[in-house]
């Protein structure tokens, strides 16, 4: 291959930064963590522009980050003793797979959507989570911010999560499809 | 959407929410991992939700958007910079901008003092600066590079401590935890010299073998990724071995190996006495050698060759350069000292005629960085010497590259020595450097 087949750093890097959101999700689902998550994918891109490795192409760069982001998260998970019930192999594979299919997503536009999805929520579903994500609170903690139960706190955050997926998927549907 | 499709994602939803929260036992785990195999919209919703976990917490360390958050948050620290990562993908910055709790300035862990030779700063927010500029601001997620053997970063962290990057290394900025400064040295050296005053803030490096934790310390310590060689020159150095959770407190004048591979006991040993002699042999130097190996032939022994880099320092233009040579810091187990009556004698081909530039980088015999010091050597002073040619350079010879560096490399270590040819390629080698001295 000659290098003017592969990837520059420019390249690489614009290509990781695009991917950043579904790179660190997939550390996420390991580590739990959202620092954790952060942190993991800027190993990736370090390691991407230091170590030397050549990519022919963004999907091939896109595959990579993605394995070493789940390496580094078990990894992560190891050093501190958290080896909670994860996924399994094929599992993990088969979200792998759905994260590359869905790269044809108009991923921005989504993006916007659940800006503006999120920006109308009720004050009290965004309090959730922030607490939940940007504070990293287990839910039990949550449950105990908030003086509810904790099966409360499970049924509010997954109704939030579907409201917002379904307000996002009602943003992103063409006019008159509904 | 119909509503009972919904209520359906709800139900699957709250699922994953508490196999997320950890409260799931070994088979509601199975349970989920059926469901990602079976059900392409159960993988739609997983990953949906943990995008929204990352773009939340995004947009809580972005400190943009409405207040939202009631207090201070229980288990993070401080909101560290990359997420501005975010700011070059716009839609994703605001729209987690949205959840924000409050207003974050960023956070700066140091200032960039001096940076010589080719260097390069990728930010937390996606930029790369080629050649560092002095007073650039480094914070967390930021990575520096310095890409050849004589050249190095000096940053000062703000209470008067400094950190000096040496030549061929990667060094990331990680979020400051409390007082404490994080550094990830993903290879190369660092040297750390500490701040005055009674309670001087602790720095941490961490490396792929250990975590070592210096409070007041003078250290420095060499990276690969499998062993980390932290050399204690004054105060204590705490070292953890990452494979195995050990400790071992590093004092003043000893040094630790710390290797990936946790079967060689952890311990402290006397840094060894300084020499004033090393040779550079291209068949057995390996990674210590700063050039492409080419083997011995039946014309010619081993040597190496210089490879091309693009120089660059402040605002001038770069400059392509060929560079070839030795770290010596990695190569010599003993310090190598530099004495009023040291000479360095290069053994050299190229293919024509043309002035090289022979150097050496230092530091403080247990100390901290101490500069570059060069000389260059016009065709007519490169005595023939078989295929090769020679230059024996003194010490009184080398002149300082650094102004506000040390004057002169007498009483200093030899970090690294190399030769230089600049603009042309003319096909530099090394066969042999020979250091001697009294």
């Amino acid at each position: 291959m000659s290098d003017a087949e592969t990837l520059d750093e420019s390249a690489i890097l614009r290509v990781l930064l695009a991917w950043r959101t579904r790179l660190s999700a997939a550390a996420w689902l390991v580590t739990r963590d959202t620092h954790a998550a952060e942190d993991i994918f800027q190993s990736a891109v370090v390691k991407a522009l230091s170590s030397g490795a050549r990519f022919d192409a963004e999907a091939a760069l896109v595959s990579w980050a993605f394995i070493v982001c789940r390496r580094e998260a078990i990894d992560w998970c190891r050093r501190r003793g958290r080896e909670t019930p994860g996924l399994d192999e094929a599992a993990v594979e088969c979200l792998d797979s759905r994260w590359l299919e869905r790269a044809r997503e108009r991923a921005a536009e989504r993006a916007e959507a659940l800006r503006a999805c999120v920006e109308e929520a009720p004050a009290e579903s965004r309090r959730l989570l922030s607490l939940r994500y940007a504070d990293g609170l287990p839910c039990g903690e949550v449950a105990e911010r908030l003086g509810i139960g904790l099966d409360a706190v499970y049924k509010r955050l997954s109704r939030v999560h579907g409201l917002l997926r379904a307000c996002v998927e009602g943003k992103l549907a063409p006019a008159g499809d509904f | 959407m119909r509503r009972a499709e919904r209520v359906s994602d709800e139900s699957v939803l709250e699922r994953m929410v508490r196999f997320l929260d950890g409260a799931s036992g070994a088979r509601e785990a199975a349970e989920v991992s059926r469901l990602i195999r079976d059900d392409p919209r159960a993988r739609d919703l997983l990953q949906d939700l943990a995008e929204t976990a990352v773009l939340v917490a995004d947009g809580a360390r972005e400190g943009a958007g409405p207040v939202h958050r009631p207090g201070p948050p229980a288990r993070r620290r401080s909101w560290g910079r990359w997420s501005s990562i975010a700011a070059g993908i716009a839609v994703v910055g605001a729209a987690v901008g949205a959840l924000s709790a409050r207003t974050v300035q960023p956070v700066a862990v140091g200032r960039v003092e001096r940076a010589v030779g080719p260097t390069r700063l990728f930010t937390a927010a996606g930029r790369i600066l080629e050649g560092v500029p002095p007073g650039e601001s480094l914070g967390p997620g930021d990575t520096l590079e310095s890409r050849s053997s004589d050249s190095w970063v000096g940053a000062d962290l703000g209470d008067g401590a400094e950190v000096t990057i040496a030549g061929e290394s990667v060094v990331r900025v990680l979020r400051p935890d409390g007082s404490e400064r994080w550094f990830d040295l993903v290879e190369g050296s660092l040297w750390f010299s500490p701040g005055a005053g009674a309670s001087p803030a602790p720095v941490v490096v961490r490396t792929a073998a250990a975590v070592l934790e210096g409070r007041g310390a003078l250290f420095d310590v060499r990276a690969s990724a499998t062993e980390s060689i932290v050399r204690v020159h004054g105060g204590t150095v705490r070292v953890v071995r990452r494979v195995d959770g050990a400790v071992l407190d590093v004092r003043a004048s000893e040094r630790a190996t710390v290797s990936l591979a946790a079967a060689d006991a952890l311990v402290a040993e006397p840094q060894p006495a300084s020499t004033s002699r090393w040779r550079l042999d291209p068949a057995t130097i390996g990674d210590a050698g700063l050039g492409l190996y080419r083997p011995a032939t039946a014309t010619a022994p081993a040597r190496l060759a210089a490879f091309p880099l693009l120089w660059r320092e402040g605002d001038l233009p770069p400059v392509l350069i060929h560079v070839v040579g030795a770290a010596v810091r990695r190569a010599s187990d003993a310090p190598v000292r530099i004495g009023p009556a040291t000479r360095i004698r290069f053994r050299c081909r190229s293919s024509r005629p043309a002035t090289i530039c022979f150097g050496v980088s230092t530091q403080r015999l247990g100390g901290v960085f101490a500069g570059k010091f060069d000389v260059r050597v016009p065709p007519e002073a490169q005595r023939p010497s078989g295929d090769a040619w020679e230059v024996e350079v003194g010490i009184g010879d080398l002149r300082p590259v650094s102004s506000d560096l040390a004057d002169s490399a007498h009483g200093l270590e030899l970090a690294e020595v190399y030769a230089v040819s600049i603009v042309e390629d003319v096909g530099l080698e090394l066969e042999t450097i020979d250091v001697a001295g009294e």
